[in-house]
């Protein structure tokens, strides 16, 4: 495809994607307040967010990184979506993924919290590195699990590209790489709970009781920027957990389900279950999700 | 024109006597009568020197009163006493120039006689060919010494002189004996004429003579377990005459025992060399344990005669040549008299109180490193080339085993000697005297027996190519001239650094040395690039006092120059030690780099060691280069390889063996640490990738299931994983960077392991970037430090406002260093794990990629505690890092960006490289899309385009919705609803990783400490219970060779 076209496409991909990601969010909170027993908020509160927040002002400096921190954000969320083939076949919804692979897309998803870490801590409040101190244990822990169900996965075909891997998974549901391969998708979708952030795993941005966690130094517009950056990064997450393990998607519908699918799995067993201690979540991952990445890393070796 | 040899013994002797006489004219005429003696001698040897070097003499031949060979005594005087009897006069006359100063009016002339008495005993132990009469030379010199120790102020000596005659009395008892029924056997005295008439080994009674002759002898030479007495000597005597028994009695009777090995039956040759190396390392064993460095130097002279008696039977049956042996005298003689001098020119008595010794001195300091230099065998002195040799024929001989104790006794060596110097190295504290004792007038035989030494080593080196090498000629002069003149202003020493690497690069540029398609080239470009861009940072000057290594570090780029470029396995192991002695002198003068220094040297020279070894199964199978290394097959390939991948390893770091790196990463000074872990912890790999994998990985076994290639490999991701592991704990800065670079070490130890285009390619990729991207962070963190005079990251923060330069090199330090994109660390780990993937290696890249994730909690400690939070008040007024060091890291940060752009640049060179030594591509390069050849592509520089459009287009949004701001004063800022006072500063940087620490606790014991730490603690305690031998009782003394000849006898040596 001709470069301008790509990036309108690419833009008003992108567009859809941020949308769909606020009313997840919306449905989020209202789910969450059903199973609660609470009304909850209107789908569109996000909306609502955001609207508020970029009619605000905000009259004082931090200083100059802490400034660029919601830039970073929103570029790596941003970023990591365009870089997913969302549809197959369909180069208008693939945005940028050809210019690299699933390695790519993996170490672009640090660039956005990177930055703002680096901006909340440029603040100088104590709180922000104390939930970036967590955040950054609980991610090593993370990607573990995750790295060995990549790594299975890409062993499995020989390669990092996003579409051969999808290429493999067109065989019929029990193709789908969550059946071929169920100790990597185990340990993978174990994983994704900790990138998620949901309970028990939610300790990085401590939410009710005390303000802790980068997000805590911004508000109004700089909130704003990372709230569409955080959109897009969430998104292009789960689309890569549906190349990767559910045999990619033939249909915006087919996406849009099984992106919610995929959401919802980390948005329940948060409904459930309480909160870890930072070193209670780093010993989780190194356990049994290790344990289930390494299998499936032994799995494909014996397939081969 | 010659002097009669006989003189050597006549005028000596006959001037001994009238000494006393002499010094009733006064002192300075007795000593004037003494040096002019020692002088003569010294001419003596001089004038037949050149004449017996090439050949237009003959040895002379002296038959005393009229008579022929058996009934005369008959001297001989050729080469090896030619040499022999001058370096015992040199080492007289310093001795002389030492003692002068040292005694007052009544012992003046006495001391001169007995000085002059042993030297006609040693002329006479040289240069006699009769059995009798080397007896009688034995006991003049044995007397003269017995009186001159005991003849010292100390009590000591009295005792120390009385014991060491008591031995001798036995020895003498056991020699007689000997030479006794040894006339009784052949009917002459006359050794040449008796080498004729030996019965046949078998006749009775021969064996129990030898006996006689060799424990004799062994007691002599201090051989263990009989040197009990000699090292009580080196305690309790002053140290010239010590320095004059070296030189001098020493020599003497080592070369006796070489007369009276030529009647050793060829059956004793297994016992001799046994005795011999059971000294030489039992000695330099026990050595380590010595707190006390006089009693120290005494047992590394043990060691070292042990080891010459050890070549005595290997030279006379033609396997070692006499050079090496020679050579190996030689080194010593200058190295330990030196040593014994210097020793008496600190009143220290334990290593504890040499701290700081010689602080005042660049004299006495730098003679004091160059004698502990050459004495533990580094290039170039006598010493190295002598261990080469004998090494190498040890090898051709089929004597291959013994080049094992060699080696470690050696390395033995590296330990208590630089153990020593680590003392001299730290700086004094007020309680110790670091006062040189007696003044400088008696610094003459120091000062001439260095240069000697340093002289005579470079002399060797005249017929090797290096030699015509401009560049390396001319740094190595500018490092030499400028390590002499290191009192200059710092200033001055880093500009003409900086002017003498400038033009050294403008020769090898005009030259073609930069190919970027050879290895070489590239290292080339690396090594001088580096060594630019440390000096001018060091225009800047920095605190501390000790830091003046530009001299040093001339030579140390000149020796990696060589090791990069040259074929020659000799010259590359000579480039490897000259890298390894001036880089451990560069880390020793960081201000507390004494310690790790001493650690660092002792791993180094392990490492050298386990080289050498590999080099001489190399050069024991036919192999004398680089190229040749590829033709080894069986298991002689698969040691050789082992070894050499051993020595690369541990001198990278490699987990395990990593102990030494942090302590000499953080200690050595802080404008060189940038250069040691950008250069130095790369040319091991240079090593692996050009020395060790000239061995082709067909020919080497697997151990069971498990190929080597992997073995290294999965060595290199522990390295990663483990220290990258251990930087996230750390609280200094500079430790913290040590950890993480010898962790990254380890990717390109994979990369090199996987063994294909694409693994090297990613290798010498990462090789490049971690020096641009590690030189910046260490260099950014040095003006930090220079600034905060503090290392520890606690007691920084909020930086970013007062140095905003160095917080954007260390930004782009870390973001290449993470592998996020768009910067290069993306393309080199992306190159790394598609090599990976492709060669199968599933665990190793999961590793890898692990590490890689766990080395972002450092480095967002590394800048967030250091440049964000909040700012000290006592940093309130803190400048940026100096104008050098910021044209440095703004140099380095263009480099990283262009490589990260245009990664290419580097890529394209590489290609060419990885096709000349695989004969395949890596990588296919159209434009700016990398192709790997199983069609993986990666776009570096459309992904920079992208995100910098990305970011530029959000800068604008968030640019258009801020309105103008007014910039807040740091503590007004919202603390969950209150306002802290003022005067109150919160930074979360201590321990930052604690969760992380608490989940990973059982993973975190220093294993490796701990392992090293028991090896340490059980030699000791064997050297604890070896040492109990030596009680200091004279009886137990006298007993011990009466029953060595027993058990000799029992064991029915030699029959």
């Amino acid at each position: 495809m001709e470069l301008f076209p790509k990036i309108g496409w690419t833009l008003l991909s992108l567009f859809v994607a941020i949308n769909y990601g606020f009313l997840i969010n919306g449905l989020i909170r209202k789910v969450m307040a059903r199973i609660q027993g609470r009304f909850g908020p209107p789908l569109w509160q996000p909306y609502i967010d955001m609207g508020k927040l970029l009619v605000q002002r905000n009259s004082i400096m931090h200083g100059y990184m802490h400034w660029l921190g919601p830039i970073f954000r929103s570029v790596g969320g941003m970023g990591v979506y365009v870089l997913v083939p969302v549809v197959i076949g369909e180069p208008r919804l693939a945005g940028f993924s050809d210019m690299g692979d699933l390695l790519l897309m993996m170490y672009f998803m640090f660039f956005g919290s990177l930055g703002m870490a680096l901006g909340a801590g440029d603040a100088g409040h104590p709180h922000s590195p104390i939930g970036v101190s967590r955040g950054l244990s609980q991610m090593t822990a993370f990607e573990m699990p995750f790295i060995l169900a990549v790594v299975a996965l890409a062993a499995h075909v020989g390669s990092f590209d996003i579409n051969a891997i999808i290429a493999t998974q067109q065989h019929g549901v029990l193709s789908w790489n969550l059946f071929a391969n169920p100790f990597a998708s185990a340990a993978a979708f174990l994983a994704l709970l900790g990138m998620n952030m949901y309970a028990p795993f939610n300790i990085v941005g401590a939410p009710t009781e005390i303000p802790v966690g980068p997000a805590t130094e911004y508000q109004n517009s700089y909130l704003s920027l990372m709230m569409i950056g955080r959109s897009a990064l969430a998104i292009g997450k789960m689309v890569m957990f549906m190349d990767l393990f559910l045999g990619g998607a033939h249909s915006i519908g087919a996406a849009v389900v099984k992106i919610l699918a995929i959401y919802f799995w980390s948005v329940f067993v948060g409904a459930v279950f309480p909160r870890f201690r930072t070193e209670q979540s780093v010993r989780f991952f190194l356990r049994w999700p290790t344990a289930f990445g390494v299998a499936g890393v032994l799995l494909t070796q014996w397939v081969r | 024109m010659v002097i009669d040899p006989i003189l050597l013994v006549a005028v000596p002797l006959g001037v001994a006597f009238l000494l006393p006489l002499f010094s009733k004219l006064g002192r300075t005429a007795a000593t004037a009568v003494q040096g002019l003696t020692i002088v003569f001698t010294a001419l003596v040897a001089v004038s037949w020197l050149p004449g017996l070097l090439d050949g237009s003499l003959a040895p002379a031949n002296i038959l005393t009163g009229g008579y022929d060979a058996p009934i005369a005594i008959n001297l001989h005087f050729g080469l090896t006493e030619a040499v022999l009897c001058l370096l015992a006069s040199l080492t007289a006359l310093g001795s002389l120039s030492y003692l002068s100063v040292r005694e007052d009016e009544h012992t003046i002339g006495r001391s001169g006689l007995l000085q002059l008495l042993i030297m006609t005993g040693a002329f006479g132990l040289i240069m006699t060919r009769d059995l009798f009469n080397l007896f009688v030379f034995l006991e003049i010199a044995s007397i003269g010494t017995y009186a001159l120790v005991a003849f010292g102020k100390e009590e000591t000596s009295l005792e120390a002189g009385f014991k060491y005659m008591l031995t001798g009395a036995v020895a003498s008892i056991f020699l007689l004996i000997g030479i006794a029924f040894l006339y009784k056997l052949t009917g002459t005295l006359n050794i040449d004429d008796m080498v004729g008439r030996m019965p046949p080994a078998a006749t009775a009674g021969l064996a129990t003579v030898i006996l006689f002759l060799l424990m004799g002898m062994a007691i002599e030479l201090k051989l263990l377990p009989v040197n009990g007495p000699a090292l009580d000597l080196y305690d309790g005597a002053d140290p010239g005459v010590m320095a004059l028994l070296v030189g001098t009695v020493v020599n003497g009777v080592l070369f006796a025992f070489w007369k009276i090995a030529l009647l050793v039956p060829g059956t004793w040759d297994t016992a001799i060399m046994t005795l011999g190396m059971v000294t030489f390392v039992g000695s330099n064993l026990l050595a380590v344990a010595q707190d006390r460095p006089r009693r120290m130097l005494g047992y590394s002279s043990s060691a070292q005669i042990g080891l010459l008696v050890f070549l005595v039977p290997l030279v006379q049956q033609g396997t070692v040549a006499l050079a090496g042996a020679g050579l190996l005298l030689i080194n010593h003689t200058l190295a330990k008299s030196g040593l014994l001098w210097l020793s008496g020119k600190h009143a220290g008595e334990t290593r504890r109180e040499w701290t700081g010794a010689f602080a005042g001195s660049v004299v006495m300091r730098t003679a004091l490193i160059i004698f502990i230099l050459a004495i533990t065998g580094l290039p170039p002195f006598p010493g190295f080339w002598g261990k080469w040799q004998v090494l190498s024929d040890l090898m051709a001989g089929g004597y291959g085993w013994w080049a094992l104790p060699l080696l470690i006794g050696s390395l033995l060596e590296f330990v208590y000697y630089y153990g020593w110097y680590r003392y001299v190295r730290t700086p004094a504290t007020s309680n110790v005297s670091a006062r040189p004792l007696g003044g400088a007038s008696d610094l003459g035989g120091v000062v001439a027996f260095a240069l000697a030494a340093l002289v005579f080593g470079v002399w060797l080196m005249r017929d090797l190519p290096v030699m015509g090498d401009r560049v390396l000629v001319f740094l190595t002069g500018v490092g030499l001239v400028l390590t002499l003149l290191r009192r200059l202003p710092r200033v001055v020493l880093a500009a003409t650094a900086t002017a003498a690497l400038g033009l050294a690069a403008w020769i090898m540029a005009t030259g073609g040395g930069f190919d970027l398609t050879t290895p070489s080239g590239l290292f080339h470009l690396l090594i001088i690039g580096a060594g630019l861009l440390v000096s001018i940072a060091g225009l800047a000057g920095s605190s501390g006092t000790g830091e003046r290594f530009h001299g040093l570090f001339l030579i140390m780029i000149a020796s990696l120059l060589l090791l990069v470029s040259t074929d020659n396995l000799l010259l590359f192991f000579v480039a490897w030690e000259v890298m390894t002695w001036t880089s451990y002198l560069v880390v020793t003068s960081g201000r507390l780099g004494a310690k790790p220094g001493q650690l660092y040297m002792v791993f180094s020279g392990a490492a050298g060691f386990l080289l050498l070894g590999g080099f001489m199964l190399a050069i024991g199978a036919g192999h004398t280069t680089i190229t040749g290394l590829g033709l080894l097959t069986g298991s002689t390939a698969a040691w050789t390889w082992g070894l050499l991948v051993t020595g690369f390893l541990g001198k990278s770091a490699a987990w395990g063996l990593h102990i030494w790196a942090p302590g000499a990463y953080s200690e050595a000074p802080d404008l060189f640490t940038p250069f040691l872990s950008g250069v130095i912890s790369k040319i091991p790999m240079f090593g692996i990738a050009m020395v060790a994998f000239r061995i082709a990985a067909g020919n080497l076994p697997a151990i069971g299931a498990v190929d080597l290639t992997w073995l290294l490999a999965l060595i290199g991701g522990l390295t990663a994983f483990g220290l990258t592991l251990a930087a996230v704990f750390q609280e200094d800065a500079k430790k913290l960077l040590a950890y993480s670079s010898v962790g990254q070490v380890g990717y390109i130890v994979v990369g090199l392991a996987i063994l294909t285009p694409l693994g090297w390619t990613a290798a010498m990729f990462h090789v490049v970037h971690h020096l641009l991207f590690k030189g910046l962070l260490f260099l950014a963190i040095a003006g930090v430090i220079m600034r905060t005079g503090t290392r520890t990251m606690y007691e920084m923060g909020g930086l970013i406002k007062r140095m905003p330069v160095s917080f954007i090199s260390v930004l782009i330090g870390i973001i290449a260093l993470s592998g996020v994109p768009p910067l290069a660390g993306f393309t080199g780990k992306w190159l790394l794990y598609q090599a990976l993937l492709a060669k199968g290696w599933l665990f190793i890249l999961v590793l890898m990629m692990f590490s890689s994730v766990v080395a972002f909690i450092y480095m967002f400690r590394l800048i967030h505690s250091v440049f964000l939070g909040q700012l000290k008040p006592r940093h309130r007024d803190i400048k940026e890092a100096p104008l050098p060091l910021v044209i440095s890291e703004v140099l380095m940060i263009a480099g990283v960006m262009a490589l990260a752009v245009f990664p290419q640049l580097l890529l394209n060179p590489l290609n060419a490289m990885m096709h000349t030594q695989f004969g395949l591509d890596a990588l296919r390069i159209d434009g700016t899309v990398l192709t790997t050849m199983s069609g993986h592509t990666l776009n570096a520089t459309g992904m920079m385009v992208l995100v910098l459009v990305m970011f530029v287009a959000m800068f604008l949004v968030l640019l258009l919705v801020s309105p103008p701001m007014r910039k807040i004063r740091q503590l007004d800022i919202g603390f969950a609803g209150e306002v802290p006072p003022p005067a109150e500063e919160i930074h979360f940087a201590s321990r930052f990783a604690q969760p992380y620490e608490r989940a990973w606790a059982p993973f975190l014991k220093p294993r490796a400490t701990n392992f090293w730490r028991s090896v340490t603690e059980n030699t000791g305690g064997v050297i604890e219970a070896v040492r109990k031998i030596y009680s200091g009782n004279g009886q137990t003394y006298v007993l011990y060779p009466v029953l060595l000849v027993v058990v000799f006898a029992l064991l029915g040596l030699g029959r």
